[in-house]
């Protein structure tokens, strides 16, 4: 049987003018737990343990004697990974900022416009959204054998059109390839911070556009001065949500620069770079890679935090 | 029981005390010394597994291309060199190889297979083995100029292109030659079973210290499960894994070369791989002594000659790139 209803906050108060009250705690832990059990399980408790292992010495599976902050001191000193930690992280860098600049500035346009668009408004953002139901791997594998210098249509399109000067090796040349790597990405996540900013939109009273139109504002203004403001939430989550992806982006580059982010080095990142410590490393492989985990960890939580914090500020600061 | 990886890869096992050693315990009496340290720890020097596998590495060539150019296996440097213009000249790509990510693995193997006779093969082995020299030594810088020679007769773009794309031109007789192990003749035979092949070794560079020589190495191991409820049924399995009887079949099903003594392939191309690597062997440098520490010696030297090839690195820096890496965890037996 449920909680008793004779609770005195049960009937709503009609001063609030707000229809809901708390549930009593037991509705509260019932509907909670499941979710609740299932983070400890997959979340709270690997990271404790990621934590955990990283300041033991290992040896295969076995674990070894307490070594403190030993891991952490060979990560960041043991050649070349010294070298390529710090790349990795830069190449993570660069793909958020492209990825913000790209993706989310595509995603917001496209959403703007299919807003307003009746016809096919439906079709057009299946469509969009359609690439990011596939998995990353696939999605990469498929486009190296689109770019595929030697039988990819890509360069036979553009020798065939007599553009065969532009016709290179995709992904095997350092200048091209985190690029193109990261436009595959846009592509292939676009429909994210455009569905995202579509449901923004759709939560934005049709009142609001049309009252700063009656004043005579044009439809920049109406977007620069009303529909923009009003989505700093949505876009607040969508950074955050990019910031996150693009530091712990792994199946994409895998499946377009392989476990060492080749060519040379040049589309390595920190999750290919966790994934060669913990399974092409040496014996003591398991603590090496448990301390890169929680120095990722760290950084991506801590940064996440801080803009969650700074963005809530921002939302306040407007009303 | 488990199927084992080589030399450095089964450590992490060995070390957590996951594996059951097998040394007077099982007859390994059908494998030579040189076999078992494929599967023996590096720490306890005790065997874990039975060889089931050694592969050799060579170029394949197509034949018919060869007779189409006049060609014929070439025997010295530059016969072989000859061999790759004439391929060029006729519009074939004369090497066809892989060097994008992660592919880059055969470049390691390549370089031996090029470079062997030119740092002195097994003498140079022994005298990096015991500290008598390394990585930066000039014969073994000298061994990875020899990989900037060959680039001009691999595909265009070789860093784009990957194995899968290497073994395609190959089948598809765009090229002429394709630098490969043992473990590839599987793969030919049933994707272009009317392909006539052959293979030789490739003649010794200018300045070589030792002759022509046939790279190979001990593929793995089949070990036994030290959690195992049936620990002495295994070690039984095992023991005939050892056997002449299973060596045979093995090699004649999987068309891999078999370590157990008294073995014969009978595809004939893959007879050849073992008799010229019998005639003269030499150890995959990296794979056989390189892989017991991070970072790995194998890693390292493809990303430096994947570098040199871009421009970014002399052989003299890949050498070094090695030389720095292996030195943190590599310590000479004195």
């Amino acid at each position: 049987m449920s909680a008793p209803s004779s609770d005195r906050k049960a009937r709503p108060a009609p001063a609030k003018g707000v229809g809901r009250t708390s549930p009593p705690w037991g509705t509260l832990v019932l509907f909670l737990a499941p979710a609740f059990l299932l983070y400890t399980i997959f979340l709270i408790f690997p990271l404790a343990q990621a934590l955990f292992f990283s300041l033991f010495e290992w040896k295969g599976t076995l674990r070894g004697a307490f070594v403190g902050m030993d891991n952490f001191r060979e990560l960041l000193t043991r050649f070349p990974l010294n070298e390529k930690l710090p790349t990795a992280a830069i190449h993570n860098l660069v793909f958020f900022v492209v990825t913000m600049a790209i993706q989310v500035t595509l995603g917001l346009l496209f959403a703007v416009l299919l807003q307003g668009n009746r016809f096919g408004k439906q079709f057009l953002r299946t469509t969009y959204v359609l690439p990011f139901m596939i998995s990353p791997l696939v999605v990469g594998y498929v486009w190296s054998l689109i770019l595929n210098p030697t039988f990819g249509p890509v360069n036979s399109i553009l020798r065939a059109i007599g553009l065969a000067d532009l016709a290179r090796p995709w992904l095997g040349d350092t200048t091209t390839a985190f690029p193109v790597v990261m436009l595959v990405n846009v592509w292939f996540w676009l429909g994210f911070p455009m569905l995202l900013f579509a449901a923004g939109l759709s939560a934005i009273p049709e009142d609001y556009a049309e009252a700063a139109r009656v004043d005579g504002a044009s439809s920049w203004q109406v977007f620069r001065h009303v529909t923009f403001p009003l989505l700093i939430p949505v876009f607040g989550t969508v950074t955050i949500l990019t910031f996150i992806r693009s530091f712990n982006v792994f199946g994409l580059v895998w499946a377009l620069g392989g476990v060492d982010g080749g060519p040379a080095g040049s589309t390595d990142v920190l999750g290919l770079l966790f994934y060669r410590t913990a399974f092409r490393g040496g014996v003591d492989a398991f603590g090496l890679a448990s301390a890169l985990a929680v120095l990722m960890f760290v950084a991506i939580f801590g940064v996440s935090m801080t803009a969650r914090w700074w963005f809530r500020r921002l939302e306040e600061g407007l009303t | 029981m488990v199927q084992l990886r080589a030399y450095g890869g089964i450590q992490p096992l060995i070390e957590a005390g996951q594996l059951v050693p097998l040394d007077g315990e099982v007859d390994l009496s059908n494998f030579t010394a040189n076999a078992l340290k494929v599967s023996t720890g590096l720490s306890d020097g005790r065997i874990y597994g039975v060889p089931f596998a050694y592969q050799a590495f060579a170029p394949f060539y197509n034949k018919r291309i060869f007779s189409e150019l006049g060609l014929s296996e070439p025997t010295t440097w530059e016969e072989w060199i000859n061999t790759l213009d004439t391929l060029k000249d006729a519009g074939y790509i004369p090497i066809s190889t892989p060097a994008k990510d992660p592919d880059v693995w055969m470049l390691a193997i390549i370089h031996d297979t090029i470079g062997a006779p030119r740092y002195g093969g097994q003498a140079f082995e022994e005298a990096l083995l015991s500290g008598e020299t390394d990585f930066t030594d000039p014969n073994y810088v000298a061994s990875i100029a020899l990989m900037n020679d060959l680039l001009p007769y691999l595909p265009p773009d070789v860093i784009g292109v990957s194995y899968q794309d290497s073994k395609t031109l190959f089948i598809t007789e765009q090229a002429g030659i394709f630098i490969g192990g043992s473990f590839e003749i599987g793969f030919w035979r049933d994707n272009a079973p009317d392909l006539d092949l052959g293979i030789f070794p490739v003649p010794p560079p200018p300045g070589s210290l030792a002759p022509s020589s046939v790279v190979g190495w001990m593929d793995g191991s089949f070990g036994v499960n030290a959690n195992s409820d049936s620990i002495d049924e295994a070690k039984k399995l095992v023991e005939w894994m050892g056997s002449q009887e299973f060596g045979q079949l093995f090699t004649e099903k999987v068309k891999q070369l078999s370590p157990v003594a008294g073995t014969s392939p009978e595809d004939p191309l893959l007879a050849e791989f073992g008799e010229l690597f019998s005639a003269s062997p030499v150890s995959y440098l990296h794979l056989v002594n390189f892989r017991y520490g991070d970072p790995r010696g194998d890693s390292l030297l493809r990303e430096g000659i994947v570098k040199m090839w871009l421009g970014e690195m002399t052989p003299e820096e890949v050498a070094a790139y090695v030389q720095t890496g292996v030195s943190q965890w590599f310590t000479p037996r004195g």
